[in-house]
Order: structure tokens, then sequence, then C-alpha cells
């Protein structure tokens, strides 16, 4: 009987005699090459795939801070907060104006850490505002959180120098916060201007332009630092651009300690309390006697005025701290203002008034920035906002519009890991991984 | 054991290459296919030859039936089903009986075709079997059972063939 294996070899017979096929090594030779080189890109691929997956969950990739809206109501954070040093930037962002309030903070980069000024959004968020051409530490908010004025250099003009380290400034610019756009303001001779205090007024900038003058050679042939003069005080109206340039002379003298009083502002000098108008022209409101510890505020009726009595009148009114007074302003501009001290702890600063009935003072609580409201009639006060101890000496510096506005619940800003760390991370595992591909790969070859 | 080199390749291809071919021939049942199944096992077999050249049949053996269930899985998207076979029966009884097998192999899955021929026609164990197709020895038990069950019903008379086969 024929057995299955018969049947099966009897038709194997048919099967095509062997052809010569002498290449058959050297083809086997190539389909490896080929085969390992595929192998290799794979792996590549898989490595190339992995490392993009991980620096695509990497959070400082997030961006999510809210575009900018011109319309957007401000609100007051109940907490300032450090934001982390990744936080992006507004070249990352975009504009995200208007803004509450700017912070000087730590920011890193790349190649290491620095200082960045954080910028706080109506809604509580912040980012880094990307200001590349900012010298000096002295930026103003403009009431109602539009225009951040800050001093600008060139560094296409090494001249610009008053011998120190820092580069003096070309000019005063203005960042318009929800635009992005920025204006820029020469000022200054050959060696610039030293950037100092601003002021806001409504629409209208103060800035004062201490123009350096030729630094001056010591004995040694070393150059020390350059005497600056005060040329002129510039109000620039951002609505209109128009420019008016003051005599410095003047009562703007006092202008580093100047508040807004809606499209004017506050000066106290010499005795009197004067408004001061773009133009220039000044009105005097009433007297004042004695010495103050800073600087004073009227409130939305203009028909009180609170500062900070000075703790040591004999000093040079330098203090650190000085106790609340209020006094309401009499009718006639020659009449004296009598200042009533509020009960209560002494404070930093005076920020302004909240309302026709409280003003808002800035004070240290066991080592902590908080920003309270104080009743001028009780001297009941509450906390308004709390800056995160994290900010060491850093004091947010507020649009004074955002004093009167509903408090926001400020959410914390997130956390951002170093990218450089996360990168690495990133890397290692890949080149984990495709080590680890190479080897089971490898051990399969030998298997 | 041949050489782990070329001429030790050589040497292999020389002295199998036709026994290669008829167990390709049974597989694919077509004279071209077989041949080129051949080639492309020897072929992918070259790179790994230093480590197999000890005993590359099993290497050799895994290649090809694999490469022959990939070409069929392939072939299955682009090819229309025929009622008649394309090479039909020429004539004379034994190259009817020859016909009658190869279209009743072909009707057969491609792995379970490799088992009925790697163990019935080049006499492997069933563990030697498996490891060829890398699948489980209760695998090839049940493919063979099932293979020779439909061969049982696709050639006339070979019942009486097949019962000589334990399966």
């Amino acid at each position: 009987m024929t057995t299955l294996r018969d049947r099966l070899a009897d038709l194997a017979e048919e099967a095509p005699y062997p052809p010569d096929a002498p290449d058959l090594w050297d083809r086997g030779r190539r389909y490896g090459r080929r085969r390992r080189a595929g192998v290799a890109a794979v792996a590549l691929a898989v490595v190339v795939a992995v490392a993009s997956g991980v620096l695509s969950l990497v959070p400082w990739q997030e961006v999510p801070v809210h575009p900018a809206s011109g319309e957007s109501g401000l609100r007051l954070p109940d907490r300032v907060y450090r934001p982390s040093p990744w936080t992006p930037g507004t070249d990352d962002t975009g504009p995200v104006g208007p803004l509450v309030a700017v912070v000087e903070t730590e920011r890193a980069s790349w190649t290491g850490y620095g200082s960045g000024l954080a910028a706080v959004s109506t809604e509580g968020e912040y980012v880094f505002l990307d200001l590349d051409d900012r010298t000096g530490d002295a930026v103003g908010l403009s009431a109602d959180g539009r225009w951040l004025a800050y001093w600008y250099t060139d560094p296409d003009r090494p001249e610009l120098s008053d011998g120190s380290d820092e580069p003096a400034a070309a000019g005063v610019a203005v960042l318009d916060t929800v635009t992005g756009e920025t204006e820029r303001r020469p000022l200054g001779g050959r060696h610039g201007v030293m950037p100092s205090g601003v002021a806001w007024a409504g629409s209208v900038l103060w800035a004062p332009e201490w123009q350096i003058n030729d630094p001056e050679q010591d004995d040694s042939d070393g150059v020390i630092e350059g005497h600056s003069t005060m040329e002129r005080v510039v109000a620039w109206d951002l609505l209109t651009g128009a420019q008016t340039d003051h005599d410095p002379t003047s009562v703007l003298t006092e202008l580093p300690s100047a508040t807004s009083a809606g499209d004017r502002l506050l000066i106290l000098r010499n005795g009197g309390i004067h408004l001061v108008g773009p133009d220039g022209r000044r009105e005097r409101i009433a007297r004042v006697s004695g010495q103050r510890a800073g600087t004073a505020a009227l409130d939305p009726t203009g028909s009180r005025l609170a500062d900070l009595g000075d703790t040591d009148p004999m000093g040079d009114g330098s203090d650190d701290v000085g106790p609340i007074r209020v006094g309401r302003l009499p009718a006639d501009p020659g009449g004296r203002v009598v200042l009533t001290t509020i009960d209560g702890p002494m404070v930093n600063e005076l920020v302004g008034w909240r309302n026709g009935r409280e003003v808002v003072a800035r004070r240290l609580v066991s080592g902590s920035t908080v920003y309270e409201a104080v009743d001028v009639e009780t001297g009941a006060r509450s906390t308004l906002l709390a800056v995160d101890p994290e900010l060491g000496s850093s004091v947010p510096q507020l649009a004074t519009d955002a004093l009167a506005a509903p408090v926001l619940d400020a959410p914390e800003p997130p956390s951002r890991q170093d990218p450089r760390l996360v990168l690495g991370a990133g890397l290692g595992v890949a080149v984990a991984l495709g080590a680890l591909g190479l080897l089971l790969w490898r051990r399969r070859v030998r298997a | 054991m041949f050489a782990p080199d070329r001429s030790g390749f050589e040497e292999y291809v020389a002295a199998r290459r036709g026994a290669l071919l008829r167990t390709a021939y049974l597989l694919t049942g077509q004279h071209e296919d077989a041949e080129d199944l051949v080639q492309v096992a020897l072929v992918k077999a070259v790179p790994k030859w230093r480590r197999i050249a000890d005993d590359p049949e099993p290497y050799v053996r895994r290649i090809l039936v694999n490469e022959n269930v990939s070409r069929w899985r392939s072939r299955r998207w682009r090819e229309q089903t025929v009622e008649v076979l394309p090479e039909a029966p020429s004539a004379g009884p034994d190259l009817d009986d020859r016909e009658v097998l190869r279209a009743a192999l072909l009707r057969l899955a491609p792995r379970q075709r490799a088992v009925i021929v790697l163990r019935y026609y080049d006499d492997l164990t069933e563990r030697q079997t498996a490891e060829v197709l890398g699948i489980g020895v209760g695998t090839v038990k049940s493919q063979a059972r099932d293979g020779l069950a439909r061969l049982r019903t696709l050639v006339p008379g070979v019942g009486e063939v097949l019962a000589t086969v334990e399966p």
C-alpha cells in the first residue's frame, strides 16, 4: 500500500531542477546590510518619537496664558505669587494686558538665571514681559494697566554710559500691554539718560530727563561715574502723542513722590498741595505743614488727603514706616489741611484710595508684605492682597485702578520644570530605550 | 556541519538545494514560486550563516515556511478565487494522481499544508515541526489531524492511503 509519504515524494519529483545561483552569498550579504540599516532607521525613529513625546509633555511648553482683551476689567488678585522662573514670556504668549501688577523676580533662561519683570493679568495669570532693550529697574504701570513705561537702551551706542556697569538709557519707552506695541521717545545727550522713577496721570507719562554728563577722569586716568543733570521733565500723552517739555526747577523736582489725581499730578512741596496738569499749569489746592514719610493721595472725590506721618520729625523723612493720616481739604486754597492719625499699626506705603472711605496701605506682617484696606472713619483693616514671601524684597507695582476693583481669588501659577533637566531626562530615557532595543536586537540575532 | 564562511554556505546550497526545492514545491505547488522561495530563504540565511553553519537546516526550513505563509497572506488580497486551478492535469494515471494531490494540498491553509509536508514528507517529529513553525506541539497535532481529514475528502481513494498514517 502506498503511504502518504510516498504520494508526497512522488509529487515532489515534479519539483524543478535547481539552477545555478552563484550570487546567493553576495545577495545575502547585501540583504543583511539593508536589514541592519532598516533596523537602525527604525530604532532611530523610535528614539526620536520617544524623545519628541517626552518633550511634548513637559510643562514649560504649555503657554496657558489667555490672550489679551482690551475690554477686560481690572480685578485685584488676593495674592501675588512668585511665578516659576520658567514662566513663558510675551514673545511666546503675545500681549496679555491690561495688567493688574508687575513685579521684579527671578527669570531663567537656557543659559542661566537673571531678573525679569513678571506681569499679572486680569485673570491672575503670570507672564514675563520680554523687554529686550530695557535698562534700569524703574518702570511705571499706568492706572488702568494699559501702558507700561520703562527706560530703554541701545546696544549699538556704547557711549550710553555713566561709567557704571549698567548701560544708560537712550530714552523712555511705553509698552501697550494690550496690543504689544512699543513706542520710544529718545532722551538725553551723547551719554544718554540715567533711569529714574516715572509717574502716570491718566494717559500722560511724566518722565524726568536726568542727562548724563561727560564721565570724569580721576588722577590715575580711570573713569569715574559721570554726574547727571535734570534737564527737563517730559509729559508724553499716549493718546494724542503730544509731548510737552517742562522746566525741572518747578514743583516737578518732587516728581518721584508725585501721585496721580485724575489726569493731573498731586505734588506736595514747600507746604503746598499742588495739582499739575500736562501743560504744566499748577494749582495750589491747600496748605499742609510738617513732614511726611511717603507719598500722599487724594480720594476719588478730591475732598480728602491721606499721607504717612513722619515718626522722626527731626530726621530727613526717609523713615521706612509711618502712621496713616487723613485730612479734609479746606474750601479755601489758602487754608490748611489738618491731618488726623488713624489708629492702628504703622505702614510702609500709602498706595492710594480704594473708595471714598478706604485707603490701601502696604505693610509687613510677620515678614510678609500685605496690602490692607483701611477704613479711615473706623480704622478697621482687612487684607486685600498678600504677597508671596518667596518674592523677598520685591514689591509689586499695582495698577492703581485695580485698588478699587473687585478682589479675585487668584489661582496659583503652575510650577514648571527646568526644561534643561527635562530635555536631559528625555534624552536619557531615549538613549536608555535605544540601548535596550539594541541589546534585545543583538540578543535576538545571537539566538 | 559546514564552514562558517562562503565556502561552507555554497557547499550547503549544493548539497541541499534540491531537497529544499522539493519541499518548497510541495508548499507552493508552483515551479517558479518554489524556486523563488528557496532563493529567498537561502539569501536570508546568509546574514546568520556564521551562527547557523553547524546546523542550518532548521533555520532555512523556518524561513521557507514563514516566507510561504507571508506570501500567501499578501496574495489573498490580490488574487481572485477560481473554480479551476491554473495548471490543469495533463494525461496519464500517475500525472492525474499527482495533480489531484497537488490541488488538494493547495486547498489546505498554508500552515496546515506546512505541517503535512514537514511531518509526512520531511519526516520531522512533532516537536521538530513545532520548532520550525514556531507553534506548540499540540497545535501541530491538531493541524495534522485536520489536514489529513481534509485531504481524505479532497483526494478520491486516499482514505486507504492515509489509513497508514498515524496523525
